[in-house]
């Protein structure tokens, strides 16, 4: 019975030094799966291009059954799957790198040298480094008059591999894709952010041959170093954008990340707000491209808040859409699960301590907090709006507290008059101090902005008084639902009036008020009466 | 696991020289992917030719989960791959099908103006949603055989009725590569070769 063969080509001094490191891993693999181990390394097709020589592999078919293709630049790890197992005998095995790099210049410059034409082409682009043969795949090689070949003369990029490709795509053979790490090539890096050799099959082409040789030699120690489980881990970098409340929703998907889907990777985050994430066991850096790149390795990143560029921002609007979902799907392509989506924020003894120390308070539970924050005119309301809010709190004997900071001249707090009755704690708190206080308190009353986020994490009545977003796409959610103590009181909403459809070709936006403001809030007295109704609960 | 049967009609002690080296292989082949293997060799239906004992397979296949039948003078070699695994269950597989027009005279369901295909039934694969194509014709022998030009391919004929008849569907079970790479048909009757042509051939 007839067997498989496991196949290199090393022809020329080069060649011949890569195959002193490859070959034995090589050999070893092939021992493994029960296959024979041959060497292409002498000229019989071409005098000039020694990669024409691969198709010695058609006369290679009449003393073997199926043929593992492997270029001499390949190192084989000694746990790699059989090839011939996961590859039917009907399907050529290999891996398409077309998926991942656009190499339409390379298959059009092949058809039109050498007159073939491509009736169905869907951006393949097979690397012929690792190939899975059988008898079914022998005419692929039919050996080529050399002067057929020579039309690559002066274009040596890709070699023999544009025309395999084009017989392989042109002929319609049955192709059984093989995953990257079967094949892994550099474009990987950054694609996964994974070391090659998390990979069975690794592939050195491009790497420049000064440097190649050593490579290899030191990943073969490196392997040898850390089996069996072959573990490196992933870098995984996380740029986290927008304001404050932005940031506080992204929190959910990077602990979803750490604990879920990278449990032992490197996770490496910046953001203007490092506190946020300080209970996660990530690095965060402070919000720079320069820190990045000190960084070793390369890493795969994601943004949660990607530019107006992206594609992303073509089919999905941010304030349309929940900030969580929308920075899951951004990094994650994907929305977590509503139980995953409760905000976790760290709350410990010092910040309480550092909160009574500024508070010169020592109970600081049953608080009602209002937050007359200030961004967009469209979540901006007047001073006299808030100032019916507080002062109609005080008259139902309320305790109440004012929070909040001035960022900027555009961004902060609303000044207004503070009763003597009411604790003001405007520009007081740190960050800490102000989610200890939160945490605390019974009820917290805002228009759309951080402290509502903040609350995410703890279990108090949140009322929110939106104006622009929809309230579903700002209330945090808690136990599974955004329903949870929470209430949103508005007569109307900006978003309400712009038009999202597809067909719509200039943007909108929901920062303004189109009318008065006083038309899309709820009246204080229903603000009031709802929260002494639950305050009393 | 699926009941599959390989038919091969053989009678009429048919180019023994050819059938001594087919038929073995047939039977490895079937071996190979778990199918039963029978040959054909008693005439049912003598008033039509040979070729017609094909149609044997509608009783005789009817319990099987797939049938597939093969010409007498294909040589299998046994890098073949599994058809059944090429095949799927929604249609029947063929290795090649063609225009009515070259062998049928008239008839009333196929159209002869180049718009409806055929097939060869040289290498046939069907499922049992599909066993319908071995049924026998329900039209006279005499009727038949006076719309044939060809009427050798009689249970062509048949088939492509049956194809009209039923709305079935088929894909090829021939991947690229494979013929005369993977198997071989020696085509005896209609290229009209001698039996040490067809060896000569395939070797």
């Amino acid at each position: 019975m007839l067997k498989n063969v496991v196949v290199t080509l090393a022809i020329g001094e080069n060649a011949r030094q890569l195959l002193e490191v490859s070959e034995p891993l090589m050999r070893k693999y092939a021992e493994k799966i029960k296959a024979d181990f041959y060497v292409i390394d002498t000229k019989k097709l071409s005098t000039k291009f020694v990669h024409y020589e691969k198709f010695q592999i058609y006369d290679l078919f009449k003393d073997y059954k199926r043929i593992l293709y492997l270029d001499c630049d390949i190192l084989v790890r000694e746990d790699c799957p059989n090839l011939f197992e996961l590859v039917q005998e009907y399907e050529l095995g290999i891996f398409n790198e077309g998926r991942f790099c656009d190499l339409m210049e390379v298959v059009r410059d092949a058809c039109m040298k050498f007159k073939i034409s491509l009736k169905k082409w869907e951006q393949q682009s097979y690397n012929t480094g690792v190939m899975v043969l059988s008898r079914l795949h022998k005419n692929i090689f039919k050996n080529k008059p050399e002067e057929e070949f020579d039309v690559y003369a002066g274009n040596i990029t890709h070699y023999e591999q544009p025309y395999l490709n084009l017989k392989i795509i042109s002929e319609e053979y049955k192709v059984k894709e093989l995953q990257y790490f079967y094949n892994r090539l550099s474009i990987f890096d950054a694609l996964t952010g994974e070391h090659r050799l998390s990979s069975y099959i690794v592939h050195y082409a491009g790497v420049p041959e000064e440097v190649r040789f050593n490579l290899m030699k030191e990943d073969i120690k490196s392997w040898e170093e850390s089996k069996p489980k072959y573990f490196y881990p992933k870098n995984i970098y996380v740029a986290i954008g927008g304001g404050l409340g932005d940031q506080i929703d992204s929190e959910p998907v990077i602990r979803y990340m750490r604990n879920k889907m990278y449990p032992k990777d490197n996770i490496l985050i910046s953001t203007d707000f490092k506190d946020v994430f300080r209970h996660l066991d990530v690095r965060i850096l402070p919000n720079s491209k320069e820190e990045l790149r000190k960084e070793p390795g390369i890493w795969y990143k994601m943004e949660t808040f990607p530019s107006p560029e992206s594609k992303l921002w073509q089919f999905l609007a941010q304030s349309l859409c929940h900030t969580t979902d929308y920075a899951s799907i951004a990094t994650l392509r994907r929305t977590l699960p509503d139980q995953e989506k409760q905000i976790h924020l760290k709350i410990d003894l010092e910040d309480i301590n550092s909160l009574m120390q500024t508070t010169k308070l020592t109970n600081l539970q049953n608080f009602v907090l209002v937050h007359p924050g200030k961004g967009w005119s469209s979540k901006t309301f007047p001073k006299e709006y808030w100032e019916s809010i507080v002062n109609g709190l005080v008259e139902q004997n309320l305790p109440v507290a004012l929070i909040g900071k001035y960022v900027s001249k555009e961004q902060g707090l609303v000044e207004i008059d503070c009763p003597e009755e009411v604790l003001d704690l405007r520009n007081l708190l740190t960050f800490k101090e102000l989610c200890a206080l939160i945490s605390q308190a019974k009820v917290l009353v805002s228009n759309d902005s951080a402290p509502i986020h903040i609350a995410g994490a703890f279990d108090n009545w949140i009322v929110l008084l939106p104006s622009c977003k929809h309230p579903d796409h700002v209330l945090p959610y808690r136990n599974g639902t955004k329903d949870y103590k929470t209430i949103s009181l508005y007569k109307k909403l900006t978003c309400d009036a712009i038009d999202s459809s597809p067909t719509q070709i200039e943007g909108q936006t929901i920062d303004y008020i189109v009318g008065k403001i006083e038309d899309y809030l709820a009246e204080p007295n229903t603000i009031i009466e709802f929260v002494k109704k639950v305050y009393n609960e | 696991m699926n009941k599959i049967c390989i038919f091969v009609v053989c009678v009429d002690n048919y180019f023994p020289k050819i059938t001594s080296i087919t038929l073995p292989a047939i039977e490895v082949y079937a071996k190979k992917i778990n199918a039963d293997f029978k040959i054909i060799k008693e005439r049912k239906f003598p008033e039509f030719p040979p070729t017609y004992e094909k149609m044997q397979l509608y009783d005789l296949g009817i319990d099987n989960d797939i049938n597939i039948l093969l010409d007498c003078d294909i040589f299998i070699t046994e890098d073949m791959y599994d058809v059944c695994e090429i095949v799927h269950e929604n249609c029947f597989g063929v290795w090649m099908g063609y225009d009515p027009q070259l062998t049928i005279k008239e008839d009333e369901l196929l159209l002869l103006d180049g718009t409806d295909q055929i097939i060869a039934s040289n290498f046939v694969l069907t499922h049992k949603q599909q066993h319908n194509l071995w049924k026998p014709l329900d039209i006279s022998s005499e009727v038949a055989l006076s719309r044939m030009k060809r009427l050798f391919v009689i249970d062509e004929y048949c088939i492509g009725r049956n194809i009209k008849k039923y709305n079935l569907s088929y894909e090829s079970l021939s991947l690229p590569g494979a013929e005369n790479n993977l198997f071989y048909h020696g085509n005896i009757t209609t290229d009209s070769l001698s039996d040490d042509e067809v060896i000569k051939n395939w070797l």
